[in-house]
Order: structure tokens, then sequence, then C-alpha cells
């Protein structure tokens, strides 16, 4: 009779093992990585704010003042930075004819100036609203408009077309790549045929003979971008697969039954994650840049919408005058590109199957 | 001590070589804006080619450097006969080709019947139709060469006849579709003609480097008749097209004149500099309706639009560079006041979109402004976008194309509104007004009124004076006040950056042209 209160020794045969899914794994995982962290929580940042835009208390994009063009970022309001702008230019005229101090004249052509200022009144949406008290945080582009507005509604679309654009781009060629590399034989010839055929056409010239064909718009430039962005994901996806496709687990599945669709989506595609996290990681800002491309071919979005691209595109002639139209925007899309690739690479590290029931 | 006695006197002595070389040549460098298309007169149709033609190649006119109107070049006197309809010019007898081949009447006669071989499909020969008796029915393949009323009485005597007393045809001769060909060596090399080491001229300069989006050299010419006046030694055009870093270039001693094309965004700035020159050009910039499809084939809709665009503001507040607004399309020239056009009037503007059916913009169908890219135009769309928006409720939305898509899609009248814009070919109504004809090639709108078209074809038979300027003032009011065929928006300006305390010769004129033999170092 064995002794029932011996300890018993520790080996891998008598350890609960506690349920663990592929998603939960990578979440741990993901959490200890600081920079990761940080990246996601701007990302959502900024989808939070390019989605609420309507509701936030900030002008409208589109909407111009004349007077109010070229204001630099500033928390006074545009009246205040005009007439103080008034000031200083009569004060240089004084200092020129050496004078210290303003003439009663100028003093009262300075005063009617702030009256006319604080009356002055634009008409928006059929309302009259008056433009003194006016604050623009971050200055203003050359037909007043505001810049903080350009930018969030332009992050919206910017961002919209990095992520439908990778995501539509990684959903086809992951499937296409995956069917390919797993079937093998006259599958996997026509399939890599097509994609050789489809690589050696320019890439450009496919998006714009796409745009002509379905015509302008927003959808169409998402649905254009895609269609054309999937033959790298596919070769590699299919490279890896065709790797891992003869290897033990696989076999393993195989001999207890698993279909073909089963091996491949359950068992080989969360094996090649972690390229294909990384791979969208890059195209987001390939995308976004793209579009700015495409905008000044005049494919991209039409004025009065605005991107990030296109700001910047904008604000390059006069850079040295007015730097805060390049500085903002081109600050807020680094910004938004670091935290992607950030969060990309933590997620790469935390969806390695490899690493599962691992730190 | 040695030592740095050593490098001083090599110094001094490398000094000394570099001022003994400079001070022979006089370089003048010029930012052209583009890479020229081509340089061959007859098939120039842009201003960057125009710039370089003007000092290889001279014709029978050449423009007078402060008026640009026609100045003696190869034709040394002329005269007028047969009630304004016959020219007789008077060659050089001194006048050669750099390769020292003597220019006769012939070579005029055969230059030209080349410019008019449909073969040739000179782009701009519809202007020499305009005025030589029978040249455009050799150009559109409907007779033969002979048919061509030009001749070479003898060798220094040429002799033309135009379609009727054309009173501004002297002002139009300079103009490089008229110039003078080496008929010669181009029957030698064909096409390559133009290449440097084939090209001969036969003005103040000839063609010494091309290298394409580098650079274009010209060196003053030895056989030019006049070459003891030619001042400069060399000029260097430089085909940058980016504006931004044309203006750093000439801003760092690079380049002596940058030819227009200011940035936007820098015209604040750029005012404020001494070298910096603005004139009134004649040109106007305009937004064509497609008089095609509904609803721009309705007056009312196109007044409304018209009146709806506060202009001044625009010219004030938006493109800054001086440009005068205007609600006619023909600039004032000497003699002729364009009658008013249809100004700012929302009131009217309001009640003309209502009787049209659509109160406060309520239901207008969707509609696009085409411009070809640029940062000015884009600029210029969205205020005018903006502009209809807040005042009439109606929503356009605007598009940018390539020049050539805008230009192909103008043709076929694939659009709603257009902008277009139109440099004056010479000083006189007629260059504005002509192309707006039921059947004119650059009438994208395909505006038509057979009452205009009377007008026209009625003035091309007046010779010049009042009478005629009120027939074109009558034809005008009905393409503008009566029909608002197009919405003029504003008279282009002349913007160029030259320092004239170090340049001389270099004058503001209308036409914008600067003819480089004139031009001198101060």
């Amino acid at each position: 009779m064995k002794n029932k209160n011996q300890h018993q020794p520790e080996h891998q045969f008598n350890q609960s093992i506690k349920r663990t899914s592929l998603f939960l794994d990578a979440v741990r995982r993901l959490r200890k990585n600081k920079m990761a962290v940080a990246g996601f929580i701007i990302v959502v940042i900024y989808a939070v704010i390019s989605l609420s835009a309507p509701l936030l208390p900030i002008h409208s994009y589109k909407f111009q003042i004349l007077d109010h063009r070229f204001l630099p970022p500033s928390i006074k309001s545009a009246g205040k930075i005009l007439l103080e702008r008034e000031r200083a230019r009569l004060l240089t005229q004084a200092k020129n004819a050496g004078r210290d101090t303003l003439l009663p004249d100028e003093l009262e052509k300075l005063e009617t100036y702030e009256q006319k200022l604080r009356s002055d009144t634009t008409i928006k949406d059929g309302k009259p609203i008056r433009t003194f008290g006016r604050i623009y945080l971050l200055g203003t582009d050359s037909l007043g408009r505001d810049l903080l507005a350009r930018i969030i509604y332009g992050g919206q679309v910017s961002i919209a077309i990095g992520l439908i654009g990778s995501i539509t781009s990684i959903l086809i060629g992951t499937c296409i790549g995956a069917i390919a590399g797993y079937m093998g034989g006259k599958t996997d010839y026509l399939i890599t045929r097509f994609i050789d055929i489809m690589y050696s056409l320019p890439y450009m010239m496919l998006v714009i003979i796409l745009m002509a064909l379905f015509g302008r718009g927003i959808l169409n430039l998402f649905f254009a971008l895609a269609f054309v962005s999937w033959l790298t994901v596919a070769r590699v996806v299919r490279g890896q697969i065709i790797s891992l496709k003869n290897s033990e687990f696989i076999e393993a599945a195989r001999s207890i039954g698993a279909g073909n669709l089963r091996i491949v989506f359950k068992h080989l595609v969360p094996n090649t994650l972690g390229i294909i996290v990384v791979f969208t990681t890059l195209t987001i800002p390939n995308f976004i840049m793209m579009e700015a491309f495409l905008s000044f071919l005049g494919l991209g979005v039409q004025a009065p919408f605005a991107t990030w691209g296109s700001l910047i595109q904008e604000s390059v002639d006069g850079m040295d005058l007015f730097p805060w139209r390049l500085f903002f925007p081109a600050i807020t899309m680094v910004l938004f590109l670091f935290a992607m690739n950030f969060f990309g690479d933590g997620l790469r590290d935390a969806l390695d199957p490899q690493l599962k029931n691992k730190l | 001590m040695k030592k740095i006695f050593l490098i001083m006197s090599v110094l001094l002595i490398f000094l000394m070589g570099c001022g003994q070389g400079k001070k022979e040549t006089t370089v003048f460098t010029v930012l052209n804006g583009a890479e020229p298309p081509t340089l061959d007169p007859a098939l120039s149709e842009d201003n960057v080619s125009h710039n370089i033609l003007l000092g290889l190649f001279e014709g029978l006119l050449v423009y007078n450097p402060q008026t640009n109107n026609g100045a003696p070049g190869v034709a040394e006197s002329w005269t007028v006969s047969n009630e304004g309809k016959t020219y007789t010019f008077t060659l050089r007898t001194n006048a050669k080709w750099s390769d020292g081949t003597p220019i006769t009447a012939k070579t005029v006669v055969d230059s030209w019947l080349r410019t008019l071989n449909p073969e040739t499909a000179s782009p701009y020969a519809w202007m020499m139709g305009m005025v030589v008796q029978g040249a455009n029915e050799y150009n559109s393949g409907e007779a033969g060469a002979d048919a061509v009323q030009i001749k070479a009485i003898d060798d220094h005597t040429f002799q033309m006849d135009m379609v009727g007393p054309i009173p501004y045809v002297e002002s139009m001769l300079p103009h490089t579709i008229f110039g003078i060909v080496p008929v010669h060596t181009i029957e030698k090399f064909g096409d390559k003609w133009t290449l440097p080491e084939n090209m001969v001229c036969n003005g103040p300069f000839v063609l010494k480097e091309w290298e394409p989006q580098d650079h274009v050299t010209v060196v003053k010419s030895k056989t030019y008749w006049d070459a003891e006046n030619v001042k400069l030694d060399e000029i260097v055009y430089i085909p940058s097209d980016d504006n931004n870093t044309r203006l750093n270039m000439y801003k760092n001693g690079e380049a002596d004149w940058m030819f227009q094309g200011m940035p936007l965004d820098q015209i604040d700035v750029l005012k404020q500099r001494p070298d910096y020159q603005v004139i009134p050009q004649l040109a106007t910039y305009f937004y064509e309706f497609n008089h095609t499809k509904p609803p721009f084939n309705d007056v009312r809709i196109r007044q409304a639009l018209s009146m709806a665009i506060d202009r001044q503001t625009l010219v004030d507040k938006v493109t800054r560079g001086g440009q005068i607004a205007t609600n006619e399309v023909t600039p004032p020239m000497p003699g002729y006041v364009p009658p008013e056009g249809n100004g700012y009037n929302l009131e009217k503007a309001k009640e003309l979109l209502a009787q049209a059916g659509y109160p406060d913009g309520k239901g207008f169908p969707d509609s696009t402004i085409l411009y070809n890219t640029s940062e000015a135009h884009k600029i210029i769309a969205e205020f005018i976008q903006q502009q209809w928006e807040q005042k009439l409720g109606i929503s356009i939305s605007i598009e940018n194309a390539e020049w050539k898509t805008v230009l192909a899609r103008g043709k076929e009248q694939d659009f709603n509104i257009l902008r277009m814009g139109w440099i004056g070919d010479y000083q006189d109504p007629n260059t504005f007004l002509e192309l707006f004809q039921t059947d004119a090639g650059q009438n994208y709108g395909k505006y038509s009124n057979p009452e205009f078209d009377a007008l026209i074809r009625q003035a091309a038979t007046m010779p010049g004076g009042t009478e005629r300027f009120n027939v074109l003032k009558k034809a005008e009011q009905i393409l503008i006040a009566q029909d608002q065929g197009i919405a003029p928006v504003y008279y282009y300006v002349n913007q160029d950056l030259i320092d004239l305390t170090k340049w001389g010769g270099w004058y503001t004129t209308i036409m914008g042209w600067h003819p480089p033999k004139y031009i001198y170092k101060k």
C-alpha cells in the first residue's frame, strides 16, 4: 500500500494547466511592455478625438474669415492679436520718425480700429457672429481657417485611410497568401504568377486607373489603395506558410482529423500573425503618405477636406514665414506614426505563439 | 613665417587670376519656370520657350522693350497699301544666319509656309491664319501652299496680303509664330535642327548648350547685324519649376531674374522688396460655365453665381499680388474701355437664383469647379466655393487635375465650371473676345450667341478706330453683361524679381516680354 501522505515529486505530468487563449496571453505580455502601452493609449486618444470631432468645442474646419488669415498660435483672441499688431506697427512707424510714444491722433486711430474690430461681424450659416473673440490655439491658415479644427478633421480622414486601407489589404493578402502556400501545386502557381504580374505593373498607375474607373471619392480611394497593396502581404504569408506546413504540429493536427480550413486559419495563420502585425504597422504610415501623394496629383481627398498630408503640403511654400502651419500637422502625424510603430512592435512580441505561456 | 608668405602669395596669384577671368563676360541668369518644351518657333506655344526664343530669333518685327509693340527687326521698314490690307516689308541687307547664310525674302516665305504646313502641326498656326490671306485654307488642308498670299518680290522685299485691314497686326508680328527659321538647316537635319550642334539662329544670341532639366545657355552672336549693341555675353535659363526653390535661388544670388511664379504665401514679404516688379498684365482669370448642360445653360444661374463672388476681397486678401478685380473679360487698352459687367450684388443674385427655381440654393444639382493643380488656383477655388455656400446656400465641390487633363476635359465639355486664364497675344480686345465665338477652339463652355459671332466677324473687316471698338464693345456687352457667358474674376499681374539698380534695359510691360537684346549691366 502506498503512503498517501508521501509528498509527490513535481514533474511535468502532474501540473495543473491553466487554460489560456492566444488573446489573453498576448494582452498579458503586451501590458508588460511600457512603450507599447503608451503607444496604444496615444492611438486611442487620437481615435477618440477624431471620432468625436463634431461634438468638440472647436471651430468649423472650412469656415473662412479672411481678416484672420495667418494668425499665429495663441491663447489670446484674434481681435487682441490684430490690435497688438496694429499698435506695434504704429510704434515702429513712430520710432522711425524718432518718437518714443504715439501721437494723440495715432492713439485715436488705434481706438477706432479697436471699435471696428469689436463690432466686426461675419455671416455664418445665416446668422451674424462676432469675430473679435475667436481664439485659434494652433493658429490659422491662408484663408483664415482654424488649424486645430483642420488637423482634427484631417486626422479623421488620414487615420481612416491608414486603418481601413491596411486592414483590407492585410485581409485580402493573408487569405490569398495562405491559400497559395497551403494548397501548393497548380493553385499556388497560378496565384503567384498573378501576383508577379500585378507587381510588374506600376503601383501608382494602378491606383490612378482604378480611381479613374470608379470615380473620385473617399470610399473609392480606400478601395483602390487596398486593391493594389495586398501583394506583398500575400507573398510574405505564402512563404511563411510553406515553411510551416510540414512541421510537426501541423502533422499532429492533421492526424487528429482537422480539416484544411481549420489547419490554415487556426494553426498556420496565427503562427504568421507576428509578421502580419509588423507589416500592418508599417503600412499604416505608408497609406497616410500615399494619400498625401495622391492629393498632390489631384486624386486624393478634395478641398476643403483636409488630411495631414495635404495640410503639410499646403504649408511648405510659406514654412519660413508661418512655421506653425507646417509644424503642428507634422508633429501630429509623426506622433501618431511613432505611437503606431511602438504599439505594433509590442503586439508582435505579444502575439508570437512561440512565447505561449511565457512572459 | 616662410610658409605663411608662400600661402599668401599663392592666394594672391589665384585671386588675381580670378579677377581677370571675370571681368570679361557678363552673364545673366534667368529662372525661367519650366523646361522649354521646344525651341522651334513654329511649335512654341508657351511663355517659357518664348522667353528663350526672343533672344535666338528675330522676325520681321521685334518687340519694343518698353511698349512691346512692333519695332523694326529683320524688316528695316515697311509700307501699307490697298486700304490697309497689304504690307510690303523692306528687309535688311546685312541680316544673316549664324552660319553666314544671308536672309532673303524667300527665307521668310519658306519659313511661314513651313509653319502653315499641316504636317508641321503648329499649335499657333491659327494666329497666322487670322492675318494672312489664304493661310487658314492651306493650314486646314483645303488648299495648296500657293493659296497663301505672301511673296518675295525681290531678294529684300517681302509682301503679304491680309484678310482685312487688321489694325493690330504690327503688335502681332513680333510673336514667334511669325518667326523666320533656317529652312536650309531644317532640310538637312529634320527634327534635330534645334540641337545645339545643329542650330543656327539669326537673333542677337545663339544656342550654346541645352542640358534638359538643368539649363539652356545662349551666347552672344557674332554674326548678328546689330551685334555691337548687344551687351550681354551669355544668358543661362534655369528650368526649375518649384517656386520656393526658385525664390531661394534668387535670394542667394544664384540668379538675376525670377520670371513670374511667386509662392503665394510669400507675397506679403516679397511686396516689401525693392526688386519686386509688378505691373498689370494683358491677361484675365475667369471661370467658364458649361453651356451644354443644365443648370448652367440658364443665364439666371450664371448671373447669380457671378454676382455672388466678392472679387475685391479675393484680390485684396487671397491673391494679394496687386491683381485687379474685374467683372469684364477684356483689360482696358488704349482707346478701349470694356463695357461694365455684372458686379457683386448679393440681393440680385439671390433673387435670380430663386427665379431659376433654387430659392436659397435648395435642390441645386451637384456641381464641381475644375481647375489645374496649383496652390493659387486651389485657394481661389476654395474661396469662391465658400462664398457660394455661405451666401447662396449652394454647395459646389472642387476638383483638380493636371493641366493637360483639364484641357482635354474642357474640349469634351466634361465639366460644370472650369477655371481658365487667357493671356492676350496682341494688344487688341479681339484677342480675348474671339475665344468665345461659337466654333472657336478655346471656347470650352460652348458659349454660343449668333449676334455675338456676327459682331466679331463684322469687327474683323473694319479698319482700326473708335467705330471698330464700338462694335467690339457691343459684342463684349452681350458676352458679359447680357449673357454672362463666363464669370471674369481678375486681371493678372506680371510679378518678377529683378534688381533694376543692377540691370538696365528691362522694363515692366503689359505684355510681359523682355527682349534680352536690350538688357545690360549698369
